[in-house]
């Protein structure tokens, strides 16, 4: 790859630098860990209808074996994560803080079997519809965070042309480390998936976006592609929040997708790197997605790492298996701090949507009194998606949801720059989605 | 001065005057909007609080929807059966559907009992602090104390009690339901006026569960559903509820309760 000026690297308009602190991972590689004795499935870890349940109380179920069925077109099936006995299908707490239906399988064997990857099938002899159909079984959502459906993304209505698949290698969130560590350890699986993505949609033409901080991963991304003409490695500038969808796909082909719209309206479809390789395995080797990579960080625990979780394995038993708190933490995120979720119960399932899990001191977190909005318009120069955080703020603030709606409250992701920035530490971000709530509500 | 500069203007400001005057009385004869009489009177027998129970936008919208749209006159819940009569001879209709007077009621006793998970320090607001992992409370139906019900209400109708809960005023409680919307656990509800025994909370979980997140809730023992003389306690979903239509107020269940959540008050004048 030609060295490139650091100053002439693409990126999109806004966006904020915040304190990364990757250097806890120590961008280190994936530490092995044993497999949890006990995992608990929720039906609903993707957006859509949740799973409906296939097995019963008491049944044995294998490793990787469907265990509840999808019911609906934006819904997905769900595979034991480990090998062992259903022991209770029934409302457990999950990261939302309800309760949910979830299935609990406890290992009674004493020894774990080796998954087999012996079998490997060639991908370039499925046809197009053949590899949907294994997306599709293998139940892969995108796991980024938001967890859609990829089945559902990678059908595009006839009228739209999809023209490139973007490889989504940017981690813009602080302490996340477990992307780059899928494209340094294994890039050919990268790779392949998008180019699986690529022969679905009919598209001759790939990116992967990636961050100028992380160069082993452009290194390594780069010598995989360098016989393959069709797959673009774009290094980008570091900025937040560039793995947005919207800001990405900007800052690759300079294309802009329209107010309320998806990336496909202008031709383009946007797979996570992690996603990119379960959809690799889900068709060379058949392996449904049960596990997934994740960072957990953060300077309550004696040690940060990137791990290989299996979904549904309990917070408790992954933090105990890592090495435990040094520290009691003050507060616990899943996913980024950025745009995580607060959790206050450590006896939750990670879901497929789960990026991380972070255990911050109280350095790290900080507590601020509200203020009132001084009008320097600090947030409006850094919002990406350029709307008015603070004016929407405001009209929340005063139940005036027509204004908010106005000014497009539903446009914003909530990527929480707004709040970052703001000298008077409003809460932004949470006003916008007590805002949208309402606007639900209303109906 | 002369004489003859006062007569001027006085004819030029008076003749003036009279054509303007001429213009303003053709102006309102022709321009003439014709308006309802009915709805200036129903407008007058409202209590125009605005409080928009009736769910139209204030008491003006109200009295234009039941002369144009034909809305039910027995909408207006402060105003009652006497604000309802009213219309109906406004209206020339007769008014025969008996509107009970409802009030709000809040369905916890936690309170100060109830076990908090964690510190929350965003917006002190219920439908906020809900956002954030589904509240700090461990109690998924508890009231998490931010009173954003007690900021809502229009007629200072919601004390909070020795218990840090809020407490609605019955004789204050207009009924407008402004509340029961706000609050995001759901546990305000609408209960007859004469209602005198309540059971105060609206957990659905297992009994153990309950015991652990709040030293006093419904357990779901159905002590009270068997000791009930007349069938009004029935269970839903590990809740016991009272139908206030069948209840006797003979108060009997209120002994047999282990956790002593049922609870009376003195009878008032209704």
């Amino acid at each position: 790859m030609k060295s490139k000026n650091i100053i002439n690297l693409q990126t999109f308009t806004g966006g904020i630098h915040p304190h990364l602190d990757k250097s806890l991972t120590g961008r280190k590689k994936f530490k092995p860990i044993k497999l949890p004795s006990k995992v608990r499935l929720p039906l609903s870890q993707h957006i859509g209808a949740p799973s409906k349940p296939v097995v019963k109380v008491g049944d044995i179920v294998k490793e990787g074996q469907v265990i509840a069925e999808a019911s609906g077109f934006v819904s997905v099936p769900l595979h034991a994560s480990i090998s062992g006995k259903i022991t209770a299908i029934k409302k457990f707490p999950v990261c939302s803080g309800k309760h949910s239906m979830c299935i609990e399988i406890t290992n009674t064997e004493t020894k774990t079997e080796i998954n087999s990857t012996e079998n490997t099938n060639d991908w370039k002899k499925f046809t197009p519809d053949q590899l949907k159909t294994m997306v599709e079984e293998a139940g892969i959502v995108g796991l980024g965070g938001a967890a859609f459906p990829t089945h559902v993304k990678l059908s595009p209505p006839n009228n739209k042309k999809i023209d490139i698949v973007i490889g989504n290698g940017v981690e813009c969130e602080p302490y996340l480390d477990a992307d780059r560590n899928t494209m340094v350890s294994s890039p050919d699986k990268v790779i392949g998936g998008i180019q699986i993505v690529m022969k679905i949609l009919g598209c001759g033409k790939g990116a992967v976006g990636i961050e100028s901080d992380t160069p082993d991963a452009i290194n390594a991304m780069s010598q995989k592609t360098e016989n393959i003409s069709s797959i673009n490695i774009v290094p980008l500038k570091l900025k937040y929040p560039q793995g947005a969808e919207k800001q990405l796909i900007y800052a690759v082909t300079k294309k802009e997708v329209p107010c309320g719209g998806l990336p496909m309206d202008v031709g383009v479809v946007v797979i996570n790197v992690g996603t990119a390789v379960a959809i690799y395995d889900a068709v060379v080797y058949s392996k449904p997605l049960y596990e997934r990579n994740m960072t957990i960080a953060g300077n309550c625990l004696n040690e940060s790492v990137n791990i290989n979780v299996r979904v549904g394995a309990l917070l408790n038993d992954i933090i105990d298996e890592i090495g435990g708190f040094k520290t009691l933490p003050s507060k616990i995120i899943l996913g980024g701090p950025m745009m995580g979720q607060t959790v206050y119960l450590l006896d939750i399932p990670v879901t497929k949507g789960t990026s991380g899990i972070l255990c911050l001191n109280e350095k790290e977190i900080s507590i601020f009194k509200m203020g009132a909005c001084i009008r320097c318009g600090k947030c409006l120069d850094i919002c990406p998606m350029g709307i008015s955080p603070a004016q929407i703020a405001q009209a929340i603030e005063f139940n005036n949801t027509d204004i908010a709606q106005q000014l497009g409250v539903f446009d914003c992701m909530e990527c929480g720059c707004c709040t970052y920035v703001c000298p008077s530490n409003r809460e932004i971000v949470q006003l916008i989605k007590l805002a949208k709530q309402q606007i639900k509500n209303k109906g | 001065m002369s004489n003859s500069v006062i007569v001027f203007s006085i004819t030029v400001l008076g003749s003036l005057g009279l054509i303007f005057g001429l213009c303003l009385a053709l102006a309102s004869h022709f321009f003439y909007v014709k308006m309802d009489k009915r709805i200036e009177n129903i407008y007058n027998a409202l209590p125009n609080f605005n409080c928009g129970a009736c769910g139209y936008p204030g008491c003006k919208k109200y009295a234009e929807n039941i002369v144009k749209n034909n809305a039910s006159i027995n909408l207006c819940t402060p105003g009652g059966v006497e604000t309802a009569q009213k219309i109906a001879l406004v209206m020339g209709i007769e008014h025969n559907g008996e509107n009970k007077r409802q009030v709000a009621y809040v369905f916890c006793c936690g309170g100060n009992d109830a076990k908090i998970l964690s510190d929350y320090q965003g917006i002190k607001d219920c439908n906020c602090a809900v956002l954030v992992s589904g509240g700090p409370l461990q109690c998924d139906y508890g009231c998490m104390r931010f009173y954003s019900c007690v900021k809502v209400c229009k007629f200072d109708a919601i004390r909070i009690n020795n218990k840090g809960l809020p407490e609605i005023i019955p004789e204050k409680c207009t009924g407008c339901m402004a509340c029961v919307k706000q609050c995001p656990k759901d546990i305000i509800k609408m209960i007859p006026a004469d209602a005198r025994v309540f059971i105060n909370c609206s957990s659905k979980d297992r009994g153990k569960q309950v015991m652990d997140a709040c030293s006093t809730g419904c357990i779901g023992c159905t002590k009270c559903v068997k000791a009930c003389p007349v069938q009004a306690i029935q269970m839903d979903e590990g809740l016991a509820v009272i139908d206030q239509e069948k209840c006797v107020k003979c108060l009997k269940c209120i002994d047999v309760c282990p956790v002593k959540v049922i609870t009376t008050t003195k009878q008032q004048k209704g």
